[in-house]
């Protein structure tokens, strides 16, 4: 996508960094005290009650990146136009809860990710609870399906290069545990985050 | 599980102009241009100013533009701050 050359010039700018934010911070206050007042209650009444974004991208840069096999291009190109023909060659939930491997069937969610979940209602799973259970989770014990794609993505994993997955266990383990302490998961490579439904929704999308 | 604490990203440099009512966003470290409603300006000046929970926006931004805590402002507050963590404007830091 072709970058759209805006001028800037003009208008009063407010500019904020991390770093210069006292510098800017009296521009800013007082530009938030004049507020769209006129047509304020207009242009809220219009934000809140229409179905219209919060934000609408008007110009991006193109994709830094074509592999959505992995947490930082899943994330590059999230903004652009996502590739649907795209497959990772993992394998699915449904096929693990059939194919379990009989050396994990003892091995406890906590124990592999370091915490346990939640249910649908917020509650914390009990910490014995395997990964073969948790394959078998019902919609309302696995709040938005995060800990079966967790256990099938960690699987898939294991499994990587029978299957030629590209994501190594120990990427799997540090996604997952960075979600259940943190709540999100920081990409190192790109500083975005997902949260534990973006998280489950980059997982599925590594399936076949 | 804490609820996370949502703050502007580390460096993130952010450019604003305002034509007639309609705010657009410059964020020069991504080189993306966002136009955005009301709610998500004033929801992302007040995360500027100070970081704040999912549940403390909601309430200090209807508080702002004075208008009633609902479903549609709770819909518009998660979509924003799943929008904004995406282009990378905003992170959980620590509370």
């Amino acid at each position: 996508m072709i970058a759209l050359q805006l001028d800037f010039g003009g208008f009063r700018t407010q500019e904020t960094t991390m770093a210069n934010e006292t510098e800017n911070s009296t521009e800013l206050k007082s530009d938030r005290s004049q507020p769209m007042q006129t047509t304020r209650r207009k242009f809220l009444v219009k934000g809140v009650a229409s179905a219209a974004p919060v934000i609408l991208t008007v110009t991006s840069r193109p994709a830094m990146g074509g592999n959505f096999c992995t947490p930082s291009g899943f994330l590059s190109g999230n903004l652009s136009n996502p590739d649907d023909s795209r497959s990772c060659n993992g394998l699915s939930p449904g096929y693990w809860k059939n194919h379990f491997p009989d050396r994990f069937k003892h091995t406890r969610f906590s124990s592999l990710f370091g915490g346990v979940w939640v249910d649908g209602s917020g509650a914390a799973w009990n910490p014995d609870v395997t990964l073969k259970e948790v394959l078998h989770f019902r919609g309302h014990e696995d709040r938005y399906k995060f800990g079966t794609h967790a256990v099938a993505t960690y699987l898939n994993a294991e499994y990587r290069t029978r299957l030629h997955y590209p994501m190594e266990v120990e990427t799997v383990v540090d996604i997952v545990q960075q979600v259940l302490t943190t709540g999100v998961y920081t990409d190192p490579s790109t500083g975005l985050t997902m949260d534990a439904m973006e998280v489950k929704d980059f997982f599925e999308g590594t399936y076949h | 599980m804490h609820e996370t604490v949502w703050g502007l990203a580390a460096g993130a440099r952010l450019h604003w102009r305002e034509w007639e009512g309609e705010v657009v966003l410059f964020h020069e470290n991504s080189a993306n241009i966002h136009q955005l409603s009301p709610v998500a300006v004033t929801a992302l000046r007040l995360l500027m100013d100070e970081p704040a929970t999912n549940a403390t926006l909601v309430q200090k931004t209807a508080s702002c533009l004075d208008i009633d805590v609902d479903a549609p402002l709770q819909d518009d507050i998660d979509q924003l701050l799943s929008q904004l963590r995406r282009l990378g404007i905003i992170q959980a830091v620590q509370p």
